[in-house]
């Protein structure tokens, strides 16, 4: 019992040894990863600095002006005037598009509207059972509205001229 | 020994008893124990060793307890260091473990000077001044291989350096010589490749403002105090930079940019409104500030012509006055003419001597000595004193002044600031205290009350209109965001508002109509001020500095605005026109129409109160 108690003991001192001596050396990488670390962390901070410095420089007034006016035709840029504010209430909401998630809603609020006596039933039973009503649409397989047309709606519900449709022209790409 | 007892007899008896008792008693002995006790323990008839074992047993329990207790206590001691070794080092690890993990510093300067400075922004937080990192160039020629190539090589990398002196200073025997402060990381890749040992690089810091033009009179400028090879100071030169220089350089404080109040848009709009007038008008330099009518922060400080702070120019050749570096409008002490006579119509209403509508005498000439006051035009013999004000006659508000006295004028202008530097956070303004006459005599107190006499800043101007106008508080200007706060009461507010009314009239009614800008109410006075001859002995009747300074809008005053132009001429009609009324005022125009959808100030189509104006948005932004 005894020299099983001594043997245990001696065991436990090598094992401590072995556990001191990995302990030991990782903590050292480790301090070596945290002396790269710190300088790794600085050249970033410098490297932010200058970023910002230079992307201050890029938006300095001078550029900007200089720019807007390259570009302000075809941007539609120009200084503020007092005669740009306007209200909110000026603004005209745009119709939803046609065969988006607002289309469903229009659909039931021009049926329950109008006159037909057959269509308010067949709107009621809209919400129950869409997959019905949904099919003959499907059915007519109307295609998908162009870019254009829309772009053109948005335009007359804010009540603003539709843009002239001119190439972007980027320094350096031909 | 009893009778009859021998000596044998006795031995025999503590051996046992017998002739063999005898003999095991001389071969042990008494056994330990005392003869007597054996003697008398056998005639008993105990065994008398017994006894002794028991006392023998007793000492020796004895003598064990104490050895173990002793041991105990070694046994004790030594766990005791072992657990408080094994203690300490467990304790050190859970300390290092709940420790704060250290940030590395940014700037690794083993410099005896501290090389960090702080960042400055506009309140909207657009940097407008900060540091780059860069290298600087120096040379140990002691180290140096081929100082010829060296010479040869970096004079066709830097074209302004001569190879012939600089391969004279690599050979005269010094040790150190700077070459270049700061150099781009292209021209150092090209000095690494000439490949001489002696040639060095040292890090430092560059400031540079990435505006440009822009605010270059607030900002000022700077350069390199004590230079070191591994680090370099940063000093202000002028402006803000020089100003608040200790608080820029201070390290506890050096994360944290200064904001100042200046809006960068609106000091671009300002400034390129300003430039067009100077091109327009001929002008040889513009001055303009836009401030808070409340709180007196600054919000655009323009100053034409102007410089690049990143490359101030040094020399100064010619009138100082006239060189870019010198701010107008911070600086610059002029005569500003008749938009003084507000602070005169101010003062009569705020002692009570006059009210708005007084008849005042403006019959001219006045004449006073040998001095003669005229006015501009002619004038009915009577006008109220707001129609003084309105058609800006010299002769009332001259009679006007008289009637108040010397006294009472000085101590309203020392209360309007209008006697002392104006205390703006910029070196220059120190130096601007306002030029008053020797003897503050009855003519000088008539000439002041319409502008001439007294020199003071636009900057002194744009404070004193926003005392009078934004209720009677006093503003002292600043540049830096949210320190403005109002000061003591100057002025009464029934005062200033009949002072707003008449500055309103004159711009609806009166000489500043060209400045009326639709939907801001602008309320404001012009003034042109012949400028005096540059030698003395009088003033210059072709040399004039057209001013216009106002308040908009002029009911709940926000903003107050002041343009200054120099020797401005509107050459548009058949003879050339010098008055603010064609200069300044429409300059003030064109600044405010660019300024206010900037600041997000909607125009009004009627002057309503702030309280009861309905809460609308400006589209595209929140009103500010």
């Amino acid at each position: 019992m005894r020299s099983l108690l001594y043997v245990g003991a001696l065991a436990l001192v090598a094992l401590s040894g072995a556990w001191a001596y990995r302990v030991n050396y990782a903590t050292l990488d480790a301090l070596a990863r945290v002396e790269a670390l710190q300088s790794e962390i600085t050249a970033e901070r410098e490297a932010i600095a200058v970023l910002r410095a230079e992307w201050a420089w890029l938006n300095r007034p001078e550029r900007l002006a200089r720019l807007a006016a390259a570009f302000g035709d075809e941007l539609g840029l120009r200084p503020m005037r007092p005669t740009d504010f306007g209200t909110v209430a000026a603004v005209a909401y745009q119709p939803p598009p046609p065969h988006g998630p607002g289309a469903r809603a229009e659909a039931v609020a021009r049926a329950e509207t109008s006159d037909a006596p057959g269509a308010a039933p067949a709107a009621e039973a809209g919400p129950v059972r869409p997959a019905a009503p949904a099919a003959p649409r499907m059915a007519a397989a109307e295609p998908a509205p162009k870019l254009e047309e829309m772009v053109g709606a948005l335009h007359l519900a804010l009540g603003v001229p539709l843009p002239e449709r001119r190439p972007l022209r980027l320094a350096g790409l031909e | 020994m009893n009778a009859g007892e021998t000596i044998e007899g006795v031995w025999s008896e503590v051996g046992g008893g017998g002739p063999e008792g005898y003999e095991a008693a001389r071969r042990e002995g008494a056994g330990g124990a005392r003869l007597a006790d054996v003697i008398a323990a056998r005639r008993r008839g105990d065994d008398p060793y017994a006894e002794a074992a028991i006392r023998r047993e007793a000492l020796r329990r004895r003598d064990a307890a104490e050895a173990r207790r002793r041991a105990r206590w070694r046994l004790y001691l030594l766990v005791g260091a072992f657990v408080m070794a094994y203690g300490a080092v467990a304790g050190r690890m859970a300390v290092i473990a709940a420790s704060e993990p250290e940030e590395p510093r940014a700037v690794a300067s083993s410099e005896l000077f501290n090389a960090v400075r702080a960042e400055i922004t506009d309140r909207r937080g657009a940097l407008l001044a900060t540091n780059l990192p860069v290298w600087s160039l120096y040379a140990q020629p002691e180290r140096m291989v081929d100082p010829a190539r060296a010479a040869a090589s970096l004079a066709a990398i830097f074209p302004d350096l001569d190879a012939e002196a600089l391969e004279r200073r690599f050979t005269d025997g010094r040790r150190f010589l700077w070459i270049k402060r700061t150099i781009t990381p292209a021209e150092r890749l090209a000095v690494h490749d000439i490949g001489e040992p002696g040639l060095e690089f040292g890090p430092r810091e560059l400031r540079v403002y990435p505006a440009g033009h822009e605010a270059a009179h607030v900002l000022g400028g700077a350069k390199f105090g004590k230079e070191g090879v591994r680090a370099a100071e940063i000093e202000g030169r002028a402006g803000i930079e020089l100003a608040l220089d200790q608080r820029l350089r201070d390290p506890a404080r050096a994360s944290e940019p200064l904001r100042l109040s200046l809006d960068l848009r609106v000091q671009r709009a300002f400034a390129e409104v300003l430039r067009e007038a100077v091109e327009k008008f001929h002008a040889k330099g513009a001055a303009g500030v836009l401030m808070e009518a409340r709180t007196g922060e600054v919000r655009a400080l323009v100053s034409l012509p102007d410089f690049d702070p990143n490359d101030r120019p040094t020399a100064i050749s010619g009138y100082a006055g006239d060189h870019p570096t010198f701010n107008r409008a911070a600086q610059g002490l002029y005569e500003l003419g008749s938009v003084y006579k507000t602070f005169t119509a101010a003062m009569m209403l705020e002692s009570g001597l006059a009210g708005p509508d007084t008849l005042v005498d403006t019959t001219g000439p006045m004449y006073w000595g040998r001095f003669r006051i005229s006015d501009f035009h002619r004038m009915p013999p009577q006008m109220t004193l707001s129609d003084v004000l309105v058609e800006s006659s010299n002769t009332g508000t001259a009679r006007l002044a008289l009637l108040a006295g010397a006294r009472r004028q000085q101590d309203f202008l020392g209360a309007l600031g209008l006697l002392e530097p104006p205390g703006i956070e910029l070196s220059e303004a120190a130096g601007a205290e306002p030029l008053t006459p020797e003897r503050w005599s009855e003519i000088s107190v008539m000439t002041i009350s319409y502008g001439h006499g007294l020199a003071t800043t636009p900057l002194h101007l744009a404070s004193a209109y926003a005392t009078l106008v934004n209720g009677g508080e006093r503003v002292r200007p600043t540049l830096l965001a949210g320190a403005g706060a109002p000061g003591e009461r100057v002025v009464s507010e029934e005062t200033s508002r009949e002072l707003r009314e008449m500055l309103r009239r004159v711009v609806t009614e009166g000489t500043g109509r060209n400045a009326d800008v639709p939907g801001y109410f602008l309320g404001g006075k012009t003034g042109t001020a012949e400028k005096p001859k540059r030698n003395g002995g009088g003033y210059d009747r072709d040399k004039v500095i057209a001013v216009f300074a106002g308040a908009f809008p002029i009911h709940e005053p926000e903003y107050v605005i002041v343009v200054a132009l120099d020797e401005a001429e509107d050459r548009s009609g058949p003879r050339a026109r010098r008055t603010s009324g064609w200069t300044a005022a429409p300059t003030t125009k064109a600044a405010i129409e660019r300024i206010a959808p900037i600041l997000g100030m909607r125009p009004r189509l009627a002057p309503a109160p702030a309280a009861l104006a309905p809460q609308v948005v400006a589209v595209g932004g929140v009103r500010r």
